[in-house]
């Protein structure tokens, strides 16, 4: 098995690297100054900005042409997406489709007029436009003359049916176009960008009746030139030629395929170079004759550089051909060169337009913007954004108190019903503790009864035993006396005639004699003797025996009678 | 939505900044009208209904907690109780038991028809042993209103003879364990005795 270098696979000395960097960069990120140049305003959420458009990103499209530019990263590609994005949309108008006027006034003039109302009377006074159309009019006031006093007021006239009607294609898919430019003020953007630097530079541009000059000096507009007489001249003579299958594509092939190129011609193709030289000599001779109009006329000394193109595009040789004529340094329209990684066939003039609209609303200034169908602000810039922000804040204030009692009623309402949970539960504790309370004193009452039960039985019992006892002692046996009282009598030889006991005795309280009447009766519990002797002391000493016996004895009297002394004696218990 | 908010658009913009106002000021009105008169009053409705009822079931919940503490300080009470209850009746049991044991002996004196009728008849037969002539015999049985001691039986005797068999009769039934007493004794020198046994019991 093969074994793997790590060495060879991480290059660690690069990553040390790049972590040193990453914290240099970390440290050098965070310091006061990055901190006041941060933008702010990104943190703010793209519905609270009037617009939601990133500037830095900007949609060219004319026709099918749809391209996108994003000026951070210097980059621009083809666009496929849909028009109606938070980019910026622009266009541009063709150069073909502008009037052009200029006039010098007095700078004392302008001062005292409304500068707008002046220029649109001059514009439909002089400057040959139809008076029943509408135009739209931009002008810049050009005070680089000679003569101190007097300026220039260079404006672009557009018919207003023109931008209504010249780009419904686009006006149909997004709704709006953020910026339409046109040319000769958005060559300023080149320097507004540095992608060129500020020089005294004329931008030529071929069309196919005329010849379209704007001059800049130091990144300023400084004048617009049409010259009449174009590529059509060029045309015409070719025509002459008689060429076979010649018409305006071959013509247009023709200029940006060979253009003046002499290397790409053959032998017998040399009339026809010669023809295209020979007519752009006098073209240029005729911008050249311009260029010292220009700095005769403004405070310049010479013009550095000079942008040519054509409404075809670049012209093979063209640029080469006009500085050998005339001296300047000549380039072509590729400005968009630095952005185009792609390799795409970019329009210059879509290009500049998109340069400018970021340009223009980077800097807020959309003096040149042709748009008359600008993007509506976001929502909450607009009168149904107010409206609904008026509604949402009137009901969001009208609805505080309200809301915050109904959330307090809410808030109540939830903590009622954990309250109910724990009423519920404590009720239902507290019914089980009833229950339990009151089986425990039905046990209470249970034991109780018991208790008292066991208490009385073992009171029941007690006294049973008592009464059986009692019953039982209290009793003395009537055999064991009546033994005793026998012997007592037999002693004393006293003789028993009769002898009742009883609990309830009713006996007469008389002496020994049936026949005495006077007899009183007495109740009492015991034995009733009686008894008779033959002797006077037989009767007492059985008497004295028995209560020395511990009897209680009495007798109502001993009687003498028929020889025997008789006696009742009563012997209580 | 995107037409109603265009049109919307379309409406103020047809409109000047005064009647743009207006119309604010108007929806303003109205949504503080509604609020102040429709939802307001149901808010506080419902709010007062909850905070009322909240504070009613947080008193209730106190009440409930105090019950509860309440019930159980009860419940400890009453186990203590009956345990105090339970060994007291225990201890009484046991008393009981005892006594019962004890009352067992006593099983002699409870009232039984069938004894006290074979009393009455060995009473003759045992007379009639100690050569006494039973000459009649009554016995009747009453409620007795002392006490334990609720019944009793009195058998009066009829017998001629010797007046020591009379003794030795007497004697012997005095000395059995059965609550009897002799209550009333008629005796005469022609050697007729009346007897009369109070045989007493206790009937449960």
């Amino acid at each position: 098995m093969k074994k793997i270098d790590l060495k060879n696979v991480f290059d660690f000395s690069k990553i040390k690297d790049k972590f040193q960097k990453f914290g240099e960069n970390c440290t050098s990120k965070f310091n006061l100054n990055s901190l006041k140049e941060f933008n702010f305003k990104k943190l703010k959420p793209s519905f609270f900005n009037k617009y939601d458009y990133d500037v830095d990103k900007i949609i060219g499209a004319k026709g099918k042409e749809r391209f996108i530019l994003y000026t951070k990263k210097k980059l621009i590609r083809i666009y496929r997406d849909s028009l109606a994005a938070r980019v910026l949309l622009s266009s541009y108008i063709p150069i073909e489709h502008a009037i052009f006027y200029s006039f010098e006034v007095e700078k004392s003039v302008i001062e005292k007029v409304d500068l707008n109302n002046f220029i649109e009377t001059k514009v439909y006074e002089e400057a040959g436009v139809d008076e029943t159309e509408e135009y739209l009019i931009k002008y810049k006031i050009i005070d680089s003359m000679k003569d101190e006093k007097i300026v220039t007021i260079e404006i672009i006239i557009i018919p207003v049916g023109f931008i209504q009607n010249g780009y419904k294609d686009l006006l149909e898919e997004a709704g709006y176009i953020d910026y339409i430019s046109f040319p000769a003020f958005a060559y300023k953007a080149l320097y507004e960008e540095k992608i060129i630097k500020k020089a005294n530079d004329v931008f030529v541009v071929f069309l196919y009746d005329k010849v379209f000059l704007t001059f800049y000096e130091n990144g300023e507009l400084l004048s617009i030139l049409t010259v009449s007489g174009g590529l059509d001249k060029i045309y015409q003579a070719l025509e002459k030629l008689k060429i076979k299958d010649f018409g305006p594509e071959m013509f247009e092939k023709l200029l940006t395929k060979k253009g003046v190129n002499s290397l790409k011609y053959g032998k017998n193709e040399k009339k026809v170079l010669d023809i295209i030289k020979e007519e752009f000599l006098s073209l240029v001779n005729i911008i050249n004759s311009q260029i010292d109009k220009v700095t005769q006329k403004y405070n310049i000394s010479q013009v550095e550089r000079v942008f040519v193109i054509s409404e075809y595009g670049n012209i093979d040789g063209l640029q080469e051909y006009i500085k050998q004529l005339i001296n300047i340094d000549t380039f072509g329209f590729e400005f968009y060169e630095e952005y185009n990684l792609d390799r795409l066939s970019i329009n210059p003039f879509l290009f500049l337009g998109m340069l400018e609209a970021h340009n223009a609303y980077k800097n807020g200034n959309q003096d040149y913007n042709f748009s008359l169908f600008l993007r509506k602000p976001t929502f909450f810039y607009r009168p149904s954004g107010r409206l609904f922000l008026i509604t949402f804040g009137s009901i969001l204030l009208t609805a505080i108190y309200p809301l915050y009692l109904y959330l307090n009623g809410l808030s109540y309402e939830r903590e009622n019903k954990i309250l109910s949970e724990k009423v519920k539960s404590l009720q239902y504790i507290n019914n089980n503790l009833n229950i339990k309370i009151r089986v425990l004193e039905a046990r209470k009452k249970k034991i109780i009864q018991d208790r008292k039960q066991y208490t009385e039985d073992i009171k029941l019992r007690k006294e049973l035993i008592k009464n059986v006892y009692e019953f039982k002692y209290s009793y003395i046996p009537k055999s064991s006396e009546l033994a005793d009282i026998t012997l007592l009598l037999n002693k004393n030889k006293v003789y028993l005639d009769k002898l009742t006991y009883a609990v309830d005795n009713m006996v007469q309280n008389s002496v020994y004699n049936k026949k005495k009447k006077d007899v009183s009766e007495e109740s009492f519990k015991g034995f009733v003797l009686r008894v008779f002797a033959f002797k006077d002391t037989q009767i007492p000493a059985l008497i004295d025996d028995l209560v020395n016996s511990g009897f209680k004895v009495d007798t109502p009297g001993v009687i003498y009678e028929n020889n025997k002394y008789k006696a009742i004696i009563r012997i209580k218990e | 939505m995107k037409e109603l908010i265009n049109q919307i658009d379309e409406f103020f913009y047809s409109k000047d900044e005064k009647e743009t106002m207006v119309i604010y000021v108007l929806v303003v009105a109205l949504i503080v009208f509604i609020g102040f008169y429709f939802i307001m009053p149901n808010a506080k409705h419902y709010r007062g209904h909850e905070y009322k009822k909240h504070k009613r079931m947080a008193i209730e919940l106190k009440q409930l907690t105090e019950e509860k503490r309440k019930l159980s300080e009860k419940i400890i009470v009453l186990n203590k109780e009956i345990k105090n209850l339970v060994l007291e009746k225990a201890a009484l049991k046991q008393q009981r038991d005892y006594y019962n044991e004890l009352a067992k002996l006593l099983s002699f004196v409870v009232f039984n028809q069938k004894k006290w009728g074979e009393f009455v008849k060995n009473l003759v037969v045992n007379a009639k042993k100690e050569g006494l002539k039973v000459n009649g015999f009554t016995n009747e049985v009453f409620s007795n209103n002392k006490g334990l001691i609720n019944k009793k039986m009195e058998i009066s005797l009829r017998v001629r003879g010797e007046y020591k068999n009379l003794l030795y009769l007497m004697y012997r039934y005095e000395n059995i364990k059965d609550l009897l007493r002799i209550e009333s004794l008629d005796i005469n020198s022609n050697k007729d005795y009346v007897i009369k046994f109070v045989l007493y019991g206790y009937e449960k």
